[in-house]
């Protein structure tokens, strides 16, 4: 056993061969080869340890011995209660419960001609050609442990199609809903958003939950040429989950992602995000906020790959981290040989509130070719002594003033959203977030 | 507008040959080739050594027998496997009865440090400078003795200090750079042979500038220097270390260990101009580079400042480090890495913040052209006692030419809430304006690219000794000559 990897042997893996025939698409031959690839590299991979450079900061030995199960049946009356409400603002709904599609809580009418929204499960019978070249691609990627995993128990996520120049105005709001109240679950969701020429659409990721569960979702991003996606991620899993998502991004010339994440659940989380960048004038630009407490371990990792030249990418990430939590930033940036032209600025600020608090940041330029604008910043430190006494000077007393400036410190991130819906929703959550501390 | 300049000379072959290229033939004393206990107690009895020295190094070895397979592998170099047999680990010049004045040095020693400008004689008397020359492993000439001793300041051969000074050496040698800190330092833990040992008594303001040439002379012989600086209270000392070494074709290993001590409002100065031969401009041949360097401010008030010009060597791997223990204590690094041809260099520092108000800045200048890679790896970590601790961190790569590549790799870790730690790193190339202003003004376009490079690196300039800013600026062109546009 080689110390690059934690063994892992979850009682769901026992549970392969029966459960294939429960998961999306059981007839379908190729997906059940992909499946069973998936599961002889995870058993060979397992779960990277921290001697892996990208594992430094987070430890997985937490998740490799909980006993992890398959899910078994819908969420609990409490939960879905609780996620009824979630953006019925919008009118596109899809629901994700327990790793499948809940058609109760889910809208997916009065789309426009050119774009298709379904779950996994129906994709594989729709688009089965397309499927399977995204499936094929996203296993041959070089991933570790946990993207295995996910290729061999693939559950419902959602697939979004946009033909060439369709475009959707209406935000579409996706909810994933996890309930491991009965005994710990493994969810292996996975996303796939193939966008056409020209395309736009705005959506919106909500992730809820509660009680003990592991959700493992991996998200495939393919922009053409042109393309605009706004993707917004809320992520409020229970306090007692694992979240590990990882996000497959990949960039046509003149495309242009624009993502933020607002990261307040979970015992361990980690948002992975590797973009690549195949043409000019593609713009990669990602933000967030990440707000722990207690005992809360926070990852965000980056890869920002310039393949091609003259794009450009932007990241701004703000934490704020209480009690005894923890915080991890790993952004690397990456310009190859010949991508001259690129312009790449990287951002992560922490503010420490509590004496056990911790931040790790490794902000990482790897650089290959010359003519180019490429800078990365990072700070971390307690609130300005100097704005402090400005505001009480004025009569403010410390408690408010220190709420103040932390408020004022996040909501620098927020900035960084492009829709006035989305920002006002973010705000709502990062108010409620600050509430609970004490400054 | 610089494409006209770039054109010029982009491409066009580096005609500098290494200036410093020549081998000085004299009798070499040599252990045998190849590494095993037997080289250990070689080493060790050549140099007389007491035997819990002896008892060190043997149990440096065998852990290190144990390490075969941690050699690391996460710098970002590339190199073959290093065959550890294949090499001498002990060579001395001749050894002479005790010298009493530089007259009874062997002349081809007088004539290899004249051929190297090192002014050892009258020269050294203007310049001020005490020089504890390294040729090969073995100090051969120590000078300036009388005037230090008058301070009570210890300057000599490591290996006269563990004869002379054996408590002094049984108390820190090991004591900042442990005997398993890493694979390199482990190895030469036991096969050190010479360096430097200083030592400055309380409130004693070293009088000079301390200084050593180290050079590598027999071919395939690793060099494995021990330095030991120890600045006891109140005590300044300001140390230079300047390297050359002749042309070869083999790759030639390089792992020296350097521990800095400073106690209570003690401080040290540590410069380093390291020109070691890169190797040539197909990227064949060159000194590996691979030394641990670190300093522990172990009192209050204390200070530890590294200062590097990097351009030689074929790999550098090089990490001089501050250990802040002392509340108050301060640590510094200024870096300028140049890499041309086919040089790589992994270099950087790591600033452990552990006492109280400890602070620490980092500045460091990555310079890549030709076919090199250029790679800062630093680490800045505030452990939970560090309140109030305070780190800046700059660093800047250029990229001259478009094959070339520049990496920044820092780690930042913060335990404690009060720390401010800043880090910002920028990459680019020389600016088109800045070529052409210089240009419109009838600098050639090498001529422009130097300025302007000396400039990208002033701020680190400006902290080496005067003897050395000199030395460095000139480094700085030559080792871009033929490269730059």
């Amino acid at each position: 056993m080689s110390i690059r990897r934690i063994a892992a042997d979850f009682p769901f893996l026992a549970t392969f061969d029966a459960a294939r025939a429960g998961l999306p698409g059981a007839p379908i031959d190729w997906l059940q080869a992909a499946r069973r690839d998936g599961l002889v590299r995870f058993r060979d991979q397992s779960l990277p340890s921290r001697r892996v450079e990208s594992w430094k900061y987070t430890d997985l030995r937490d998740l490799a011995t909980t006993d992890f199960a398959a899910p078994d049946g819908p969420i609990g009356a409490a939960l879905r209660e609780r996620v009824a409400p979630i953006g019925t603002r919008n009118s596109v709904r899809l629901v994700i419960a327990n790793g499948r599609i809940e058609p109760d809580l889910s809208r997916l009418t009065g789309l426009p001609a050119g774009v298709h929204l379904m779950p996994m499960s129906v994709a594989l019978d729709s688009h089965t050609d397309l499927l399977k070249a995204h499936i094929a691609r996203v296993s041959a990627l070089d991933g570790d442990g946990l993207l295995a995993l996910n290729a061999a128990f693939m559950m419902d996520g959602y697939v979004l199609v946009l033909d060439d120049g369709a475009q959707v105005a209406p935000t579409i709001e996706i909810v994933f809903a996890a309930d491991g109240g009965s005994g710990p679950i493994a969810l292996h969701p996975r996303n796939l958003i193939v966008m056409g020429q020209g395309s736009a659409a705005t959506v919106v990721e909500t992730h809820v939950g509660d009680g003990v569960y592991w959700s493992n979702p991996v998200s495939e991003i393919v922009m053409g040429q042109g393309a605009s996606l706004r993707r917004y991620k809320v992520q409020q899993e229970s306090a007692a989950a694992f979240h590990l998502a990882q996000d497959r991004v990949a960039l046509a010339s003149g495309a242009h992602y624009r993502g933020f994440l607002g990261a307040f659940g979970a015992r361990l989380a980690r948002q992975s995000v590797t973009a690549t960048i195949n043409g000019a004038d593609a713009a990669f630009d990602v933000a967030g906020t990440y707000l722990l407490r207690d005992n809360q371990h926070g990852d965000i990792t980056t890869l920002v790959d310039h393949a091609a030249g003259g794009s450009s990418s932007r990241q701004v990430y703000k934490g704020v981290l209480d009690d005894a939590a923890r915080g991890v930033f790993q952004g690397k940036v990456a310009v190859r040989r010949d991508a001259q032209k690129t312009d790449a600025h990287q951002l992560n600020n922490a503010l420490l509130l509590s004496d056990k608090a911790e931040i790790d940041a490794k902000p990482e330029l790897e650089i290959y070719a010359d003519d180019v604008k490429c800078s990365h910043g990072a700070t971390t430190g307690d609130l300005d002594a100097d704005a402090l006494f400005y505001l009480q000077a004025r009569g403010i007393d410390t408690a408010t003033a220190r709420r103040l400036l932390v408020s004022a410190f996040v909501k620098a991130a927020l900035d960084e959203i492009d829709g006035e819906a989305e920002r006002a929703r973010f705000e709502v959550l990062v108010d409620t977030w600050l509430a609970g501390t004490d400054g | 507008m610089a494409n006209i300049s770039e054109s010029e000379t982009i491409g066009a072959a580096t005609t500098e040959r290494y200036k410093y290229g020549f081998v000085t033939d004299i009798e070499s004393d040599t252990a045998p080739k190849g590494l095993d206990e037997s080289t250990v107690r070689f080493i060790s009895a050549k140099k007389d050594e007491p035997d819990w020295l002896l008892q060190w190094r043997l149990k440096a070895f065998r852990q290190w027998l144990d390490k075969a397979d941690e050699e690391p592998t996460w710098a970002k170099v590339n190199y073959p496997k290093i065959d550890y047999q294949d090499s001498y680990y002990y060579s001395a010049p001749k050894q002479q009865e005790t010298l009493n004045s530089l007259d009874e040095v062997d002349p081809k020693l007088l004539e290899t440090y004249n051929k190297l400008g090192i002014p050892l004689q009258e020269q050294m008397m203007l310049a001020g400078v005490a020089v504890d020359a390294v040729f090969d492993s073995v100090s051969v000439a120590t000078t300036f003795k009388e005037e230090l001793s008058k301070h009570g300041v210890i300057f000599c051969p490591i290996s006269e200090a563990v004869q002379k000074h054996p408590e002094l050496v049984k108390k820190y040698l090991g004591s900042v750079v442990p005997v398993a800190d890493n694979f390199f330092a482990t190895l030469n833990s036991a096969v050190f042979t010479d360096g430097s040992f200083v030592y400055v008594p309380e409130g004693v303001r070293c009088p000079m500038e301390l200084s050593t040439y180290f050079r590598i002379n027999a071919a395939q012989t690793g060099q494995f220097e021990r330095t030991l600086i120890i600045a006891d209270k109140g005590s300044y000392v300001s140390y230079l270390e300047g390297c050359t070494a002749p042309m070869r074709d083999e790759h030639q290993l390089h792992a020296a260990v350097v521990e800095l001590i400073a106690l209570d409002d003690a401080e040290i100065k540590y410069s380093t101009v390291q020109n070691w031969y890169p190797g040539d401009e197909n990227g064949k041949g060159g000194i590996y580079n691979f030394v641990t360097k670190r300093g522990a401010c172990r009192g209050r008030n204390s200070k530890i400042s590294w200062t590097q010009v990097e351009t030689g060597s074929a790999i550098t791997w090089k990490y001089p480090s501050c250990i802040l223990q002392g509340d108050n204590s301060v640590g510094e690094f200024y870096s300028i890495a140049i890499t041309n041809n086919f040089q790589q260099a992994d270099t950087g520092t790591k600033m452990i913040h552990m006492g109280k108000d400890t602070k620490s800045r980092i500045i460091s200048k990555g310079i890549s052209a030709g076919h090199a890679e250029s790679t800062y790896r630093g680490l800045v970590k505030v452990m939970p006692g560090a309140t109030g601790a305070r780190n800046f961190t700059q660093c800047d790569s250029l990229l001259i030419g478009e094959k070339c590549g520049a990496h920044t790799v820092p780690y930042i870790e913060v335990r404690n809430k009060t720390a401010q730690v800043e880090h910002e790193a920028t990459t680019s190339k020389i600016s088109d304006d800045q070529l052409l202003y210089c240009r419109q003004r009838g600098l050639s376009a090498e001529d422009a690219t130097t300025l302007i490079v000396n400039g990208f690196c002033r701020q680190v300039l400006q902290e080496l000794p005067m003897e050395f800013a000199v030395e460095a600026q000139k480094l700085v062109g030559i080792s871009l000559e033929g490269s730059v546009g």
